[in-house]
């Protein structure tokens, strides 16, 4: 994760990447955009965010969180195997989330493990539901 | 509380959702999903074949591949659980599943020399084509005497 770039900037960059394969440069890869499927949970302190990004290497995955908006964008290149006739693949993923009040982001946790992303959101100490004890008279 | 995601809305998302719709709905009839799962892509040269299958999260123990003739078969076990245990699940678009894909490969394969990888949810897979499926220079004699 990087809290570097503010999530428009990655947009824009990730746009213009798009741009730049679409005009043939740097290599003639065939650009797949793709919008990752994805589970949400919620437990009484964490939400979490499990997405399909088949390709991906940690390197190649941002996760921003910005105000209420988390994006996830990844580069997953599958290059043509050497010898082979035919071109390279790029899938291009990427995904936007409104996030709900009260997630703490600068305690968010991201993991890749088999091109599946997990990410957790803890929420923030106000945000979790309290029990309240009921004394008797 | 709002998970709305696809923000701002346009024509691609709208588009993006039917197409995510119509999946879905297919899936239902077919009772798992559809023919077209694994995604493949496929490159060739005249001494065999490469094919890469996309499937995200699956325990490469559970795959079965096999070949016969010039025909692929792919089959496999995705289990999807929750990342901690007690976790409610608030949406639903990865679900565990079986899968098995066929595909017609444009020549005959060797299937002892095949070689698979598994790395980052992509299957990698490598198919020698024998000697006998080669394409073959037939000699033109004249008969000019």
């Amino acid at each position: 994760m990087s809290d570097k770039k503010t999530i428009h900037e990655v947009a824009e960059h990730e746009k213009h990447a798009v741009q730049q394969q679409d005009a043939g440069e740097p290599s003639e890869a065939a650009v797949l955009k793709v919008e990752p499927a994805a589970n949400i949970y919620e437990t009484e302190t964490d939400f979490y965010i499990v997405a399909d990004l088949p390709g991906a290497v940690a390197e190649d995955v941002n996760v921003i969180a910005d105000g209420s908006s988390l994006a996830i964008a990844a580069k997953a290149p599958v290059a043509r195997p050497e010898g082979m006739d035919g071109e390279d693949v790029l899938r291009q993923f990427e995904r936007w989330f409104s996030l709900p009040d009260g997630v703490d982001q600068s305690a968010a946790e991201a993991r890749l493990t088999d091109g599946v992303l997990t990410l957790r959101l803890p929420k923030a100490a106000e945000a979790r539901a309290h029990r309240i004890a009921v004394k008797g008279s | 509380m709002m998970w709305n995601d696809r923000h701002p809305m346009n024509l691609w998302d709208a588009f993006s959702e039917m197409q995510r719709v119509f999946d879905e709905v297919g899936r239902d009839f077919a009772g798992g999903v559809g023919a077209d799962y694994p995604a493949m892509n496929l490159w060739s040269n005249d001494h065999g074949l490469a094919v890469t299958a996309e499937m995200p999260g699956v325990d490469s123990k559970t795959l079965d591949i096999s070949t016969v003739g010039n025909t692929l078969t792919i089959r496999g076990r995705r289990t999807v659980s929750p990342p901690v245990e007690g976790a409610k699940c608030l949406r639903d678009e990865i679900g565990s599943l079986e899968f098995s894909r066929s595909i017609q490969l444009p020549f005959d394969v060797d299937a002892d020399s095949a070689v698979a990888d598994y790395r980052n949810g992509i299957l990698h897979l490598s198919l020698k084509r024998p000697e006998s499926s080669k394409p073959r220079r037939i000699a033109v004699s004249s008969a000019s005497a």
